[in-house]
């Protein structure tokens, strides 16, 4: 077990049905998974010098809105260098999410 | 007969002590599929003569006129308005009519001094009839007919307010008793037009809203034998109403010149549609297309405005307006099979 690799695995930690964007939205939100996982787990790799390793499997799948919320939403908070150093995906289930991913972390600067 | 009242409880006590008077007095036709009887008391009640073919999808011109004339019967009548939707010559009927009249009458508020009740019939036709009964329509409106058991091939008619996960499972757990679909669009698509439908569709600031603010969206799913087919609708401003537009497009649209090419842009991702106008933001809409444009639905249909964008690139402006957004799509079976 690789100990400066932080994991999680949204579908188990946090649903397998995730929502939209905001919490006002409905359930399972991207700014809820956000706020309340994503963010503490980041700070924590940060400051310890480690990786995140995000597994997208297993769940029933993601809206744009969600995952621009949650990782487009944490590049405009901690940069989006830093965000694409220290996040790692897993995607088996669809593939083409990681560069989806990579496209909302890139382009969450300069809003408008 | 069906019956849908929104009156106060203290309204509604001195209705019940009264006895109606049904003299009638006298018949004025208002339009063509609209009569309008005198009762003895001064009241009017509206009678909307239903199409022999009810559906925005395959008939919208004809459709959305009868939805159209009790809309603007609403909003421009004062005090006590009774409407009869007449459907009794109804040959044919699809479910996103169906779902548009549940939610014109929930939509419809009680203004301060007026009553609206709404009252109708089922279609003579069985097909028709048994349709309107199948897909979940009892379930909005006091009838006479008995609620059935929901049919096995059906999701009827739901309602909802915000982007509901637990809708968009229950909705693809029904698909996959019946395929197999490796691809997790369809969960994505339909979190998507809730989220749409909740953020965009309603804007508390305008004018329209205090009329039509019931912020619910509907959907309906139908298991056919060699397809799954998905209505989803909601009342709100419509695409056409709520996208980003520049400063001539604004002139444009106070003209009512076009509504097509709203929708048209709000779904290709080449011009920056979201009213929030951050770069981040409207991408939405550009993936339900993207889905579409990959095969993985078929037979996309968007009625928005006055703008109906059809399928087979079937596109172009209506004489009346569907007071909020209509999206219809497909999943054809054999074709996920190959896949």
């Amino acid at each position: 077990m690789n100990e400066n690799i932080i994991k999680i695995n949204i579908a188990k930690e946090f649903s397998d049905t995730p929502g939209a964007r905001y919490m006002s939205d409905g359930e399972f939100s991207g700014e809820k998974f956000r706020d309340t996982l994503l963010c503490k787990k980041f700070q924590e790799a940060l400051k310890n010098g480690k990786k995140i390793e995000i597994d997208l499997d297993g769940g029933y799948g993601y809206a744009t809105s969600f995952l621009e919320e949650s990782f487009g939403g944490l590049a405009r908070k901690f940069g989006i260098e830093e965000v694409r150093s220290i996040l790692n995906f897993i995607s088996n289930d669809e593939p083409g999410l990681i560069e989806e991913i990579e496209s909302y972390i890139n382009e969450s600067k300069n809003p408008k | 007969m069906f019956l849908k009242r929104h009156i106060n409880k203290k309204e509604r006590y001195r209705l019940i002590k009264k006895k109606a008077s049904n003299n009638l007095t006298g018949k004025i036709t208002v339009g063509p599929n609209v009569a309008v009887t005198k009762t003895g008391d001064g009241n009017k009640i509206y009678t909307f003569n239903a199409p022999k073919k009810m559906s925005i999808i395959g008939t919208p011109i004809d459709t959305l006129r009868f939805f159209d004339e009790i809309v603007n019967v609403v909003n421009n009548g004062k005090g006590k308005l009774e409407l009869y939707l007449n459907f009794k010559n109804v040959e044919y009927l699809t479910i996103d009519a169906i779902m548009y009249t549940i939610a014109l009458m929930n939509n419809i508020k009680t203004k301060l001094n007026q009553h609206i009740n709404f009252r109708g019939n089922f279609p003579d036709n069985r097909d028709a009839a048994k349709l309107m009964v199948e897909c979940g329509f009892t379930k909005f409106v006091e009838a006479n007919q008995s609620r059935p058991k929901p049919r096995k091939e059906y999701i009827q008619i739901v309602e909802g307010h915000n982007a509901a996960a637990s809708t968009a499972k229950e909705v693809c757990d029904f698909v996959s008793d019946y395929m197999n679909i490796k691809d997790k669009f369809l969960y994505k698509m339909l979190i998507e037009l809730m989220a749409n439908a909740y953020n965009h569709a309603y804007d508390n600031t305008r004018k329209h809203s205090s009329r039509w603010g019931n912020k619910k969206w509907y959907i309906f799913v139908e298991n056919k034998e060699d397809r799954i087919c998905f209505t989803f609708l909601d009342t709100g401003l419509g695409i056409p109403g709520t996208v980003y537009k520049k400063i001539r497009e604004k002139i444009s649209y106070a003209m009512r010149e076009s509504d097509i090419q709203y929708i048209i842009s709000a779904l290709t991702s080449d011009a920056l549609r979201t009213q929030t106008k951050l770069k981040y933001r409207g991408k939405g809409l550009p993936k339900i297309n993207k889905i579409y444009q990959n095969g993985d639905i078929q037979n996309l249909t968007i009625v928005s405005g006055k703008g109906y964008c059809g399928i087979k690139d079937n596109k172009y402006d209506l004489p009346n307006r569907l007071n909020g957004t209509l999206v219809y799509w497909e999943i054809f079976k054999l074709r996920r099979k190959e896949t």
